[in-house]
């Protein structure tokens, strides 16, 4: 155990060590307190009734502590069981300093496994150090839970992380050992067995079985009986035996991994991994560049191209009317059945909601719209030596941030429609699109530094894996600052929507900030194009 | 400017160029002149500065210090003008991952303003040589290093342009591949082009370019001929221009 330990050790101060020594962690923490002030302002402004209406309207729905205990416990189970219902046998990782230069050295594959999951496990709660830091305490501040909670839910939940990590690992190496004995098939055949026997029982007994939330349910009582206002009988007994699974998952899967073979690694290069999918378009699919002539035309079909392939449009198009459709019809069936009760607490609860909902769309998409800046900055050496203008270059890389960035403020009105309140509705997407607007600068100039000064993976979804951040503690910097600006905003998002929503004739007034947002977006762009130089 | 007989006229100038990577000196002052119709070998230990010229030369950075011409025209104050002259392949190519192969070269051509007709066919015939006719429909991000190299190369080629700056062109590419490269150089410079090769392959340097330049920390420390380096550095000609590399770098 000593030496996964040294490897997970290893792998970590290789991620954090540079960053370290430089003395900015503290700074940055430091940072993220104060730029959280207004998250948490807004959050004691709605004076705890948000926590009240979710509470109400769960219940109604017949949704308690329990069943969300057993619907966690099932969704941790289900990490452990994915891979191999997948057939996934290898543990894919994406540095190739880890790849080639760790494994190359004298230590056996079951300790690079298990301290691999190890760090991967500590890593989760690290990258997503600010999320957690302004989330979790949400809990108790909306259920006036006592303060002593907080550190024993960073806990839990860094527990929580582990052990899903573990899991999902476990599975990894148990898929792959079946498939060195040519018994891959059956055991997929019986992971899809387990999944569709845990959702036909659950149906048929609107209950999740015991078998289905078996593997998570110590870890997954412990993190709901902390977020309750009273605790699960026997908690103790609980929080020991959450402590006990950890244990017990890490040494199975360190038994496990001694009959494993150095193949279980594999690298995620772009060639590779990208060559073993075919690459072929339909001829009816491939634009004809040679056919056009005006150059605006020609650069904008390139953007277009780039984002019908990353599916960006799939979402305009059947995404939002799907989200906009479900939300219509749960309000509808509802109402129906008497669900909602009086409308006043769905209003409530849904006016706290759409801020929320705004930020987390924001967050997923916020690496993808760094990732689409940093894809053409890779290639600014194609659009500079071609003599291309440089107010072109950030003409079509703002135009791509809006496309990407509009993603949120449409799903967050589309999930507003349960209102069925036009106010809520345009409030959530006019301050969410000033949010995003306001985002797209620090965005750009993300992507722009980060795509002319090394050489990371193309929108990776976490591009804060990559090796050549871990090894430039400035880009780290970068990283954590863009995040923090984001939770600062995404507070004062926060208050300017509850703001709209008591005066409704702001919405004007953000909306006419908004266009001005737009030019003054696109300056900065063409200003940051202008300085570019690839390194 | 009138040039006597037998002169050349400069095609890329480049003068008491500068750079500084924070407290790293990568140029100290580098002047490299190439001429008209030369195929011009740049060479040097790694971190010299070839990279770095060569960035410079095509505006992706920026000297801290010096100016550039390309074709007599000033690149810090026309650079699209200057652009417009130039091929560039860089080092490590890196293309539009989500563009199919005929898109990417459509694409360029149409930046270049090439003739719908001119481009079809010129795509063929390079798709053709350069063996990337069945790739024609893949994505880019599906390729291998070494087809990434041919189609930058094809890329550089599409537009015929007046200077060709390639930094390592060969590398990954197969010796057909190669081979046909080297053709394609001489062709273009045969019809009024000029080519600024940087490279670590000294055969290939001393049997393909008509004059090469070694630069060493920052600035270049010999220049001429291959016969002519021989000469001076070791005194004669049966030496290799790996020999001359080494004595004019270890000479400092």
């Amino acid at each position: 155990m000593r030496r996964d330990i040294l490897v997970a050790g290893i792998l970590f101060k290789n991620y954090v060590g540079s960053f370290r020594e430089q003395r900015k962690l503290l700074a940055f923490q430091i940072f993220v307190v104060v730029s959280q002030i207004p998250v948490v302002l807004s959050v004691f402004l709605s004076g705890g009734h948000g926590g009240a209406g979710i509470l109400d309207v769960l219940e109604r729905f017949g949704v308690d502590k329990y069943l969300i205990a057993a619907l966690l416990s099932f969704f941790l189970s289900l990490l452990f069981w994915i891979p191999i219902i997948r057939g996934q046998s290898r543990i894919r990782i994406m540095s190739a300093a880890e790849y080639s230069f760790l494994l190359s050295q004298p230590i056996e594959v079951d300790e690079y496994v298990v301290g691999r999951a190890i760090f991967g496990g500590v890593l989760a709660p690290l990258v997503g150090a600010v999320i957690l830091f302004i989330y979790l305490p949400l809990p108790v501040a909306l259920l006036n839970l006592p303060l002593w909670r907080i550190p024993l839910l960073y806990a839990a939940f860094i527990l929580l992380l582990l052990y899903a990590t573990l899991l999902y690992y476990t599975g990894i190496v148990i898929t792959h050992l079946a498939e060195l004995v040519g018994r891959k098939r059956i055991l997929r055949i019986v992971g899809a067995l387990w999944l569709m026997l845990s959702v036909e029982v659950g149906v048929l007994t609107s209950s999740v079985p015991v078998f289905a939330q078996l593997l998570g349910a110590p870890v997954a009582y412990l993190i709901v009986g902390l977020m309750s206002r009273s605790f699960f009988p026997f908690f103790g007994l609980i929080a020991l035996s959450s402590v006990f699974s950890v244990s017990l998952v890490l040494f199975i899967l360190r038994r496990l991994s001694r009959g494993v073979s150095p193949e279980i690694v594999t690298l995620i290069g772009a060639g590779p991994h990208l060559r073993d999918k075919t690459g072929k378009v339909e001829e009816a699919g491939i634009v004809r560049f040679a056919e056009m002539v005006d150059m605006n035309r020609i650069l904008t079909s390139k953007i277009f191209i780039d984002l019908k392939r990353y599916k960006i449009f799939a979402i305009y198009k059947y995404g939002v009317p799907l989200v906009a459709t479900v939300s219509l019809l749960v309000r509808f069936l509802g109402d129906l059945v008497g669900l909602f009760g009086g409308s006043g607490d769905l209003y409530e609860f849904w006016e706290f909601m759409g801020p929320i909902f705004g930020i987390v769309i924001f967050i997923t998409i916020a690496a993808l719209m760094v990732g689409s800046v940093i894809d053409e900055m890779k290639c600014f050496w194609i659009y500079r030596s071609n003599g291309v203008n440089d107010n072109d270059i950030a003409r079509i890389i703002f135009v791509k941030l809006l496309l990407v960035g509009m993603i949120a403020p449409l799903m967050t009105a589309a999930m507003m429609v349960l209102t069925l309140d036009p106010l809520v509705i345009a409030a959530a997407f006019v301050v969410v699109t000033f949010y995003v607007l306001l985002m797209i600068p620090v965005m750009g100039w993300t992507g722009v530094r980060w795509g002319t000064r090394v050489k990371v993976s193309p929108l990776s979804p976490v591009l804060y894996y990559t090796e050549e951040v871990q090894r430039d503690p400035a880009l780290q910097f970068i990283m954590m600052l863009v995040m923090a600006v984001a939770g600062a905003f995404a507070g004062l998002q926060m208050l300017l929507f509850f703001l709209v929503i008591s005066i409704p004739y702001l919405i004007f007034v953000v909306a006419g900030i908004s266009v001005l947002l737009v030019v003054i977006g696109e300056r900065i762009l063409r200003a940051l194009m202008r300085r570019v130089e690839m390194r | 400017m009138k040039l006597g007989r037998g002169m050349r006229l400069p095609v890329i100038e480049a003068y008491g160029l500068v750079k500084s990577y924070g407290s790293t000196v990568a140029l100290r002052g580098l002047n490299l002149v190439i001429n008209e119709g030369e195929i011009y070998g740049l060479l040097g230990p790694n971190g010299a500065g070839k990279t770095t010229t060569l960035k410079i030369l095509v505006s992706l950075l920026k000297p801290d210090r010096g100016h550039v011409r390309i074709m007599g025209i000033d690149l810090h104050r026309y650079r699209v003008e200057a652009l417009r002259n130039v091929g560039y392949v860089p080092e490590d190519p890196y293309i539009f991952p989500n563009l199919v192969v005929r898109e990417f070269l459509e694409f360029i051509g149409r930046l270049r303003g090439i003739p719908r007709d001119i481009l079809k066919e010129r795509i063929e015939r390079y798709l053709s040589i350069f063996d990337l006719q069945e790739k024609e429909r893949d994505l880019i991000k599906t390729l291998s290093r070494g087809m990434l190299q041919k189609l930058a190369v094809i890329s550089a080629f599409l537009p015929r342009p007046r200077v060709l700056i390639m930094d390592e062109p060969m590398s990954n590419m197969d010796p057909e591949a190669q081979h046909v490269f080297k053709e394609e150089v001489r062709k273009l410079v045969r019809n009024g082009s000029t080519a600024l090769i940087s490279s670590h392959m000294l055969d290939m340097v001393e049997r393909f370019c008509t004059r090469v330049g070694i630069i060493n920390k920052g600035v270049l420390i010999a220049e001429g001929e291959v016969d002519e380096l021989k000469r001076r550095a070791l005194g004669g000609e049966d030496a290799t221009l790996e020999e001359v590399f080494l004595a004019v770098v270890r000479g400092g």
